[in-house]
């Protein structure tokens, strides 16, 4: 136990500290419920992108496989070829609940159409055409998915932060802070009763003095 | 350096004309191509592996063995049929008679725009050498070494330059489209000028001549009129508006007018496209696969059904022609099918496709 000294005046200041602790505590504690309820939306949010990514996966896989399969690998592969561009994402930042989240924004949606691929559509089969287009779909839900996914950690890593907060204040401190109060209390009662004992012995030599002095 | 163009000329002793010999071997090779029911129990096999064993009992076996050196996945299959299919050719071009071999080479000649494209793109795309020659196909007139001297160009413009200097058929077109493409660094109109290009020489090439030209010009005819059907269907999907449509119709269709296209890609809808196709050959072709476009809402279904029609026209043409085109430009396709099957089954068995959904993709003749 950290060194305290027992006194009325360190009495009364534990007092006020576990007053503030607790008052600290219930503040944490609705934070945490605050940030508990946004992350349960973020949550439903993030797993509805999640199965969107997937199906567009598998669709986009199972639509490379049968165009590879069909077309061949070199048909394929030539297309591809002639397809450039970039992805423009826009970062920028928000808070939730105190909590600084980045917010990543699609610039251009990086779905494009059969004549704007940077092939000529008269001579690129349509199971190529859609095989692109489908992982243009898959871009479009990574880009979403990793802004709802960032924030999804961002908010559980606060919940865990102020979840050790509560916890450290509630079976930590504040548990401290009461076994403080109740020493210092029990000095200053030992003390206090160490007095009146004294002062009992004190005046009992006083009153036999006195009888002495009496009879003498 | 000038292009070594794919052999093309008649084995020595063969008239232009004559056809008997040149039928005679390719009616033998047609023998050996895999039957249905042997496509069928391959599309079975639980594994690739089972496959591969197959195949190596058959004419595939030279080519997987030297594929299988780097691996036993259905890129190596894929790529065992791909020298099979080019060997093929070249050994078929080797015994064909004069006309024959020229019939044959414009309608072969789709794919040296295929590879011409190819080099293009990689060199826009700032490619290696190496990697822009993994996606090339030498089945056309133009050879590997032919190809190789084009990937060997700098840039875009050289590969120009360089059909020019070599006077290729395609230069005009490429010529053409370099304007744009130094303009925009787009390579798409230069693709859309080889395309249109290719189908403009090819019909004016077989216009005039005997029957044998004439069965190679209905045939891509009809070609031109699936690429452009296909491109009425995307064009409703794209919501593009009529004048834009008609910067992509080919010349050289058969049944598909220019006014007709027109008329196709100003409606609106896919029912609207199926209903203004009725009566047409392509109608009832298309009204087969009406259901499963609904359910997979996807442009494939048609193109697949038409590719399996066209596949069936020729093969049936080459049936009624003993001592005509017919029966080289039949066994192309049936090879080019059957090559194209086996590659749906392994790249299917490998990637765990079911076999019902696997044999759907199958054009069986």
């Amino acid at each position: 136990m950290e060194e305290v000294r027992p006194t009325r005046a360190e009495l009364l200041e534990r007092r006020a500290q576990i007053g503030l602790a607790q008052q600290g505590m219930d503040l944490l504690k609705q934070k945490r419920d605050a940030l508990l309820i946004e992350f349960m939306g973020v949550m439903d949010e993030t797993l509805r992108l999640s199965e969107s990514l997937q199906k567009n996966v598998s669709e986009a896989q199972y639509s490379l496989t049968i165009a590879k399969a069909v077309d061949g690998a070199v048909a394929v592969r030539s297309a591809s070829l002639a397809t450039k561009g970039e992805i423009v994402v826009d970062m920028s930042g928000t808070k939730i609940m105190g909590v600084a989240v980045p917010v990543v924004t699609k610039g251009d949606s990086p779905i494009k159409s059969s004549f704007t691929r940077g092939y000529s559509v008269t001579g690129v089969s349509s199971r190529v055409d859609e095989t692109a287009d489908k992982f243009e779909r898959i871009l479009d839900v990574i880009i979403e998915y990793a802004d709802i996914e960032t924030r999804l950690k961002r908010l559980g890593e606060e919940i865990n932060k102020t979840n050790r907060r509560v916890n450290a204040l509630e079976q930590v401190t504040v548990p401290a802070l009461r076994e403080q109060v109740a020493y210092i209390r029990q000095t200053l009662d030992e003390r206090a009763r160490e007095d009146l004992f004294r002062l009992k012995k004190v005046k009992k030599k006083i009153e036999s003095k006195k009888k002495a002095a009496q009879t003498g | 350096m000038s292009p070594t163009t794919a052999p093309r000329t008649a084995e020595p002793g063969i008239s232009y004309t004559e056809y008997g010999y040149t039928n005679a071997r390719l009616r033998g090779m047609r023998a050996r191509l895999l039957k249905r029911d042997r496509l069928e129990q391959f599309a079975e096999f639980p594994d690739l592996h089972q496959l591969i064993q197959e195949l190596m009992q058959t004419e595939y076996a030279p080519d997987l063995e030297e594929a299988l050196i780097h691996g036993r996945t259905a890129a190596e299959v894929g790529e065992a049929l791909r020298l099979n299919l080019v060997r093929t050719y070249r050994k078929v071009f080797g015994f064909m008679n004069g006309e024959a071999a020229e019939i044959c080479g414009v309608i072969l000649g789709r794919w040296d725009i295929f590879n011409i494209k190819t080099v293009l793109r990689g060199k826009n795309a700032h490619l290696s050498n190496d990697e822009i020659a993994e996606g090339l196909l030498p089945v056309g007139a133009l050879s590997q070494a032919d190809l190789d001297g084009l990937v060997r160009q700098p840039d875009v413009r050289a590969v120009v330059n360089t059909a020019t200097t070599w006077g290729l058929p395609e230069a005009p077109a490429l010529r053409e489209g370099l304007v744009e493409f130094q303009r925009t660094g787009e390579l798409s109109d230069m693709e859309l000028a080889l395309d249109r290009h290719f189908a403009e020489r090819a019909e004016k090439e077989l216009a005039h001549g005997n029957r044998n030209h004439q069965m190679a010009r209905r045939i891509l005819g009809i070609q031109v009129d699936i690429q452009n059907l296909l491109m009425v269907f995307r064009v409703a999907r794209a919501n593009l508006d009529a004048s834009q449509a008609q910067r992509y119709f080919l010349p050289g269709g058969v049944d598909l007018t220019v006014e007709t296209y027109g008329k196709l890609a100003a409606l609106s809808d896919v029912d609207e496209i199926l209903d203004g196709l009725r009566g047409t050959r392509f109608g009832p072709v298309l009204e087969e696969v009406a259901t499963a476009y609904l359910e997979s809402q996807s442009i494939a279904t048609f193109e697949r059904a038409l590719e399996d029609y066209l596949t069936r026209k020729v093969i049936a043409m080459g049936g009624t022609d003993p001592l005509g085109v017919g029966i080289p430009l039949a066994y192309l396709w049936s090879k080019l099918n059957e090559v194209t099957n086996l590659r749906i089954i392994a790249k299917g068995i490998a990637m765990g496709v079911p076999t019902e959904r696997l044999k759907r993709e199958l054009i069986l003749v």
